[in-house]
């Protein structure tokens, strides 16, 4: 059954999360760009507005909607028992925070000249791309290297995501993500708060 | 007098395990879904069609279809 909907603006949000990826071949410096994806749906979540950007705006959740429902490239299996559950969904956070604090430790020792620039792409979190084909001559060393560690961040979401498009139903990285997961926890927190308040 | 009862399905979410991606809400052809506080989702069962499409959807298949009886 298709269902016609009138479509608003932020149902093309698809394209942006393209063009991140693609904007990232050719300059890994827009890799920036991808910061507001990270706080935009925590300045949501902190201000009580929930998980609406995920509802609403998420650019990679409607593009694997695309790929999978329109595309017709997923599966559509329900995922796996352990992959729903608190700990996996809490346990990957932690994991995906361990390896952006990592990242940013790496950022640090660019910084502070311990290290020099590495142009390498790291893909799920071991497998590394030689990537010296953008110029980043025109700024210093740690912004370039936090773009490169945003970069790989970023495109091992991706894949992980389409992995577990093509294997289960569209939306599986939307179980899993770790900004959702963090902004659901935000929200939990501040609606058990408020249950409370109203109960007593 | 006689009551007519009709039996009709209706969606119904597992509250605890919703983990509120919103996906429901894109693919409900009445609107009848919608996210509470970014916590879970919650049905609007006068609105319900029972089309289920939203359980299909669902990506950790945690919208259950229960048949519930309506008076007439």
């Amino acid at each position: 059954m298709s269902i016609k909907r009138k479509k608003k603006w932020n149902n093309y949000l698809y394209i942006i999360s393209i063009a991140y990826l693609i904007l990232g071949l050719f300059n890994i410096l827009f890799a920036w760009l991808g910061l507001l994806c990270f706080m935009i749906p925590l300045i949501i979540s902190f201000s009580g507005g929930g998980k609406s950007y995920c509802n609403n705006y998420c650019g990679r959740g409607q593009l694997l909607y695309l790929l999978g429902k329109k595309f017709k490239l997923s599966r559509n299996k329900p995922m796996p028992n352990f992959m729903k559950t608190k700990y996996f969904r809490y346990g990957f956070l932690i994991f995906f925070m361990t390896m952006f604090g990592n990242m940013l430790f790496s950022t640090y020792l660019v910084f502070s000249g311990v290290n020099g620039l590495k142009e390498v792409v790291t893909l799920l979190w071991t497998f590394k791309l030689p990537w010296n084909w953008s110029n980043t001559s025109f700024v210093s060393p740690w912004v370039a290297q936090f773009a490169f560690g945003f970069y790989s961040v970023m495109l091992t979401s991706t894949i992980l995501g389409l992995g577990t498009m093509v294997l289960y139903k569209p939306r599986s990285w939307c179980v899993y993500c770790p900004m959702g997961t963090m902004t659901h926890g935000i929200s939990t927190i501040k609606y058990n708060r408020k249950m409370k308040n109203i109960s007593k | 007098m006689d009551v007519k009862k009709k039996i009709r399905k209706k969606a119904s979410i597992i509250k605890n395990k919703c983990v509120a991606c919103g996906t429901c809400l894109d693919v409900c052809p009445k609107n009848a879904i919608k996210i509470v506080e970014g916590v879970f989702a919650e049905v609007d069962e006068d609105k319900c069609i029972g089309c289920s499409i939203c359980s299909k959807e669902c990506p950790p298949s945690i919208i259950e279809m229960v048949a519930k009886e309506e008076v007439f």
